[in-house]
């Protein structure tokens, strides 16, 4: 084996077991002094690779997929259903009002849809009092093609959640703030914006879907939350990038 | 075709839970690490975790390998990030989202090593972080590695030389070394 081949091989993977390149390391003082730099390389590089914090909670997290639906599942479950059969009523309801359209009606239900499938998850990040930081959020909006401009009321927003969703047919992007009587969910949604303001009608959440710009914002909570301030400072301060 | 250690009409629902939680355990961490430094965003990592077990969970049966769990995990997983993600979100090398954990016994000397390292290994080309994230966090060997990616081995073993020479390049870029590789690549075997 050549310096040239022997070289290409530590680098590919200095910890190479074949005996041909052990032979071929052990065979000059040159060599044995280049693979003893790269695996002291290799030790930063596994060390920086693996330290990357784990989520607390993540293992238990996985484990739930595996576990029959629990009570409190299938009490969500429930409600879910019962939900959509109250949307389907609110559409209804909603409908005889003038001024929506049968698209805003829909993206209204999808959104009290959403809202229900989703909440188990955020609640526990809730609960857990863990929040994330600003970048994933951002990475998040990105993503969604939207951004928000810094400013003092959001700096003071603790973010629990973020995610990309599918509601209204887009990428939107699912974020869930930490209200002062349980999550409030701010969701970015990239399609036409609505006829005009669509209260919420759920029997758990309130809030409303408004048009922003060139698309949609809703802002919900749990029913005795106040959301006015959180409403006009992301209205202030979203953009849309794409 | 070797008989499924997961699979098994007999198996109950207990032993294949049992069995998917070993799994869990075993290997969660890696696939997130490897779910973090794919996205660079724990987030969107998180996410891509739980939908990779998810799925795994409900292809359980299909796992006809144990030994092959952790790749076929991985695979599932990078599918998911460019079905989820990759598409839509362009190849961004934010360098200030150094987000290395937390180490008790530290020293600040080999802190900053680190952060420098974890900021070479963002700058690096996707084509050569790919294989070397598979190599040092999945433990992969170079077949392995271009099965997943689905390269020839040849062409894997080149990036991994590359990807290993541009880090250094970065850290150390008076002692900059030749791109050598290129012509050898036949000569490498795993």
């Amino acid at each position: 084996m050549d310096d040239l081949e022997f070289r290409t091989r530590a680098f590919s993977n200095p910890l190479d077991e074949q005996e041909d390149f052990k032979a071929a390391a052990n065979a000059s003082p040159e060599r044995r002094r280049l693979l003893g730099e790269l695996h002291e390389f290799e030790q930063d590089l596994q060390r920086t690779l693996m330290a990357v914090d784990i989520p607390a909670g993540l293992k238990h997290r996985l484990n739930q997929h595996a576990r029959p639906a629990s009570p409190l599942r299938k009490r969500s479950l429930v409600a879910l259903a019962a939900s959509v059969v109250v949307a389907a009523g609110l559409t209804l309801n909603l409908f005889l009002q003038p001024g929506l359209s049968a698209q805003d009606l829909a993206l209204h239900d999808e959104v009290v849809e959403h809202l229900h499938e989703e909440a188990s998850d955020y609640q526990t990040s809730y609960d857990n009092g863990s929040d994330i930081s600003w970048s994933q959020v951002e990475a998040i909006l990105t993503a969604s093609g939207t951004s928000l401009k810094s400013s003092d009321d959001l700096a003071a927003m603790h973010m629990i959640f973020a995610r990309l969703c599918g509601v209204g047919g887009s990428r939107s992007a699912h974020l869930v703030a930490r209200g002062e009587h349980g999550p409030i969910s701010i969701i970015f949604i990239r399609t036409a914006p609505v006829s005009r303001g669509v209260e919420l009608r759920d029997e758990r959440f309130h809030g409303r879907i408004i048009p922003v710009d060139d698309g949609n914002m809703a802002v919900i909570g749990e029913k005795n939350e106040v959301l006015g301030r959180y409403e006009q400072a992301l209205r202030e301060n979203i953009e849309w990038s794409i | 075709m070797s008989k499924s250690p997961v699979n098994g009409r007999n198996n109950s629902d207990i032993d294949r839970r049992k069995r998917y939680e070993a799994l869990v355990d075993e290997l969660y961490q890696d696939v997130f690490r490897y779910g973090y430094w794919l996205t660079r965003n724990k987030g969107m990592a998180e996410d891509l975790v739980q939908e990779t077990f998810l799925r795994a969970w409900r292809s359980f049966d299909s796992l006809q390998n144990q030994k092959a769990a952790k790749a076929w995990l991985f695979t599932i997983l990078r599918r998911e990030n460019a079905r989820q993600y990759e598409r839509y979100r362009p190849e961004l090398v934010d360098i200030d989202d150094v987000a290395v954990a937390e180490e008790g016994t530290a020293e600040p000397d080999h802190k900053q090593k680190q952060v420098e390292l974890h900021q070479a290994i963002m700058r690096l080309d996707k084509d050569y972080r790919d294989p070397l994230l598979l190599q040092v966090i999945g433990g992969f060997s170079g077949k392995e590695i271009a099965d997943i990616l689905d390269l020839n081995n040849n062409t894997v073993m080149t990036r991994l030389f590359r990807a290993r020479n541009k880090l250094k390049n970065i850290l150390a870029p008076e002692a900059d070394t030749d791109d050598a590789g290129e012509d050898l690549t036949d000569k490498i075997t795993d």
